[in-house]
Formats: C-alpha cells, sequence, structure tokens
C-alpha cells in the first residue's frame, strides 16, 4: 500500500516547524490561521504551510526573517493566499469530518454511555452532535467568504453542500432516535462501533484523496540538486 | 494619483509566465529577475499568492528540487495551457500598449 503522502507530509512539516526560530513560528502560525479559513483541502492546506516553512527556512540563513520576506502589508498577503488556495471541495469537508474533536468526543462518550449503561445519553448526544456537526459546517462556510466571492462556483457547492448535510442531519438524527426507541440492541457500543466504521472508512477515503492530489502535485523533492545561486524559494 | 498597483495586477501574471517560458524557476529567482526588469517592490512573498492563482488554473506545474544551499525549492514550469495563456497575454499586450501609445502620442500633438 502507498505511504500516506498527507501524514508523511504533516510530520515533516511538524518536525521542521520545531526547528524555526520563534518569530518565524508566530509567523508561520500567523499565515495558516488565514489559510485554514480558504481551503477544505487539508493536504493543500499542508503544502502551504511547507512553503512557509521552506521561506522561513532560507530567511534565517539569510540572517532574516520570513516576516520580512513576505513584505510590509502582511495581513493582505495572508488573505490573498487564502483566497488563491485550492479550496477543495465538499467532499473534502465531509470526509475529514471524523478528524474533528467533537467526533472523537462522541465515540469516547458512546464508550462511556456503554459502560454506564446510559444509553440514554448516548442518543440524546448523538442526536445534538449532528447539529452541532452542521452548525461547524455553517461556520466553515462564513470563514468561506473571503473567497467566495472570487470564486463564484463555491456559492453553488455551498448551497447544496448545506442543503444536503442538512438533510442528511434531520434523516440520521430522526432514524438513530427512532431506532433507538425500537431496537433494544442499538445500544451506546453498537453507536461506538458504527462511527468508529465511519472514522475508519473516512480514514482510508481521505488517505486514497489525498494521495491522488499528491501525485498531482507532489510535496516530495524528487529533481536534481539546483544551484544556480544561493536565494530562497 | 495614479494607482500603479492595478495596472501592475494584471500584467505581472503574464511576466511570471514570460520568465518561466524560458526555464523552470522558482520564487526567489523570479522576483529578482522581475525586480531587475523594473518591478521594484517586488518579494518572493507578494510573488506567492500569484504562483498559487497560477498552479490552481493549471497553468504553471510545481514541483520540489533539492537546493544546495539549504531547503528544496518549489520549480515552477509552464504547462501547455500556460504556454497558450502566454501567447494570448502578449498578443493582448501589444495590441494594447500599441493603443495606449498612440492615445498618448495623440495628446502631445495637440
Amino acid at each position: 500500500m502507498r505511504p500516506n503522502e498527507y501524514a508523511q507530509l504533516k510530520k515533516e512539516n511538524d518536525r521542521r516547524f520545531q526547528a524555526l526560530t520563534g518569530p518565524d513560528c508566530h509567523t508561520v502560525e500567523d499565515v495558516m490561521y488565514s489559510v485554514r479559513k480558504g481551503s477544505w483541502n487539508l493536504y493543500e492546506v499542508e503544502r502551504v504551510r511547507k512553503d512557509m516553512i521552506d521561506m522561513a527556512q532560507a530567511a534565517e540563513q539569510q540572517g532574516t526573517t520570513l516576516a520580512k520576506a513576505l513584505g510590509p502589508d502582511r495581513q493582505a498577503l495572508y488573505d490573498e493566499i487564502a483566497r488563491e488556495i485550492d479550496p477543495g471541495s465538499f467532499a473534502d469537508y465531509f470526509w475529514a469530518l471524523s478528524t474533528r474533536p467533537l467526533y472523537l468526543l462522541h465515540i469516547a462518550l458512546a464508550v462511556w454511555g456503554g459502560f454506564m449503561g446510559q444509553d440514554g445519553v448516548t442518543a440524546a448526544v448523538l442526536a445534538l452532535c449532528l447539529p452541532c456537526l452542521l452548525l461547524g459546517y455553517l461556520m466553515a462556510c462564513g470563514q468561506r467568504r473571503i473567497w467566495i466571492s472570487r470564486w463564484p462556483r463555491a456559492r453553488r457547492e455551498m448551497w447544496i453542500g448545506a442543503l444536503s448535510l442538512a438533510a442528511a442531519t434531520c434523516i440520521i438524527t430522526a432514524v438513530i432516535w427512532i431506532q433507538f426507541q425500537r431496537l433494544p440492541r442499538l445500544t451506546s457500543f453498537v453507536i461506538a462501533a458504527l462511527e468508529l466504521l465511519f472514522y475508519i472508512v473516512s480514514y482510508f477515503v481521505r488517505r486514497a484523496r489525498y494521495n491522488r492530489a499528491a501525485a498531482r502535485r507532489p510535496w516530495r523533492g524528487g529533481g536534481e540538486a539546483a544551484g544556480e545561486d544561493t536565494g530562497a524559494q | 494619483m495614479f494607482d500603479r498597483s492595478q495596472l501592475r495586477k494584471g500584467t505581472l501574471e503574464g511576466c511570471i509566465l514570460q520568465i518561466i517560458a524560458r526555464a523552470p524557476s522558482y520564487g526567489y529567482a523570479i522576483a529578482a529577475t522581475l525586480r531587475q526588469s523594473g518591478f521594484a517592490d517586488i518579494t518572493e512573498g507578494t510573488l506567492y499568492p500569484l504562483l498559487l492563482r497560477l498552479e490552481r488554473k493549471g497553468l504553471v506545474a510545481a514541483s520540489y528540487r533539492a537546493s544546495p544551499a539549504g531547503p528544496s525549492r518549489k520549480y515552477y514550469a509552464l504547462t501547455p495551457a500556460g504556454r497558450q495563456t502566454l501567447a494570448d497575454f502578449t498578443a493582448a499586450w501589444r495590441e494594447t500598449a500599441a493603443a495606449v501609445q498612440q492615445v498618448l502620442a495623440d495628446g502631445k500633438e495637440e
């Protein structure tokens, strides 16, 4: 099986980020704060992070900082980067749902509910969590306002995504609630198992999607060394 | 006062494509070439969103290469779509520049 390119890129970025000086770490974090609002594609976000770390390292080698390399009007630059990054798609958002802390928290709560014999609590929490995920989606839509004005196709996709997720939320919540009343076998442990299954499926789907993205837009330095001058990126 | 940034915005993408058309290049080197050509305040940072845009539009393809001087460099090469866009830009720029030149010359004669 091919390695998980996204995970490896993130691990590599985390390692190199630790080696940066304090001011450059702050600048990279500032850039990424804006960039994360501009894309749901975690691979593309991480690729921009790699570029920023490369720039920061090159700047440090020249005795300067990333902030200086980026110029004086940095907030405008960050917003521009957020607008220009590949925004990703609704599928990127959907398959990344299981990475959210709320999702993992719910699995933990379901397991806790099972051990404590509180299946009703689990059902109630699940019924609340799904609208929370919807709320998270709508908040993410709000963050995308920056680039929606620049990319009209996103507006259509956003509404399709919002409507389908709203419908899915209502249907799934209703089905779970009804089944919970009818089927004594649908215990907290079963819910936790189903959620874990979704977590595993979404992990492999994400992995396949990001590996395809990495094949199209690789992050590894595979070519020959270039030595025209000693400049940065 | 005349806002030069608006004029520059429309032309910088074409200039970047032209620089990359000569040979695949990286952000720092492209910025240096642009500065030498008269775009005095261009830095690698200001260029980065433009290069992202060109990559997203499929006009350039990026690849990372090892660098003897430090971290890997992101090299940009022109794609067939980029080559076509550059040809379109060059034709449109010549036409526009000639028209503007004509208008300015007419203004001087009056």
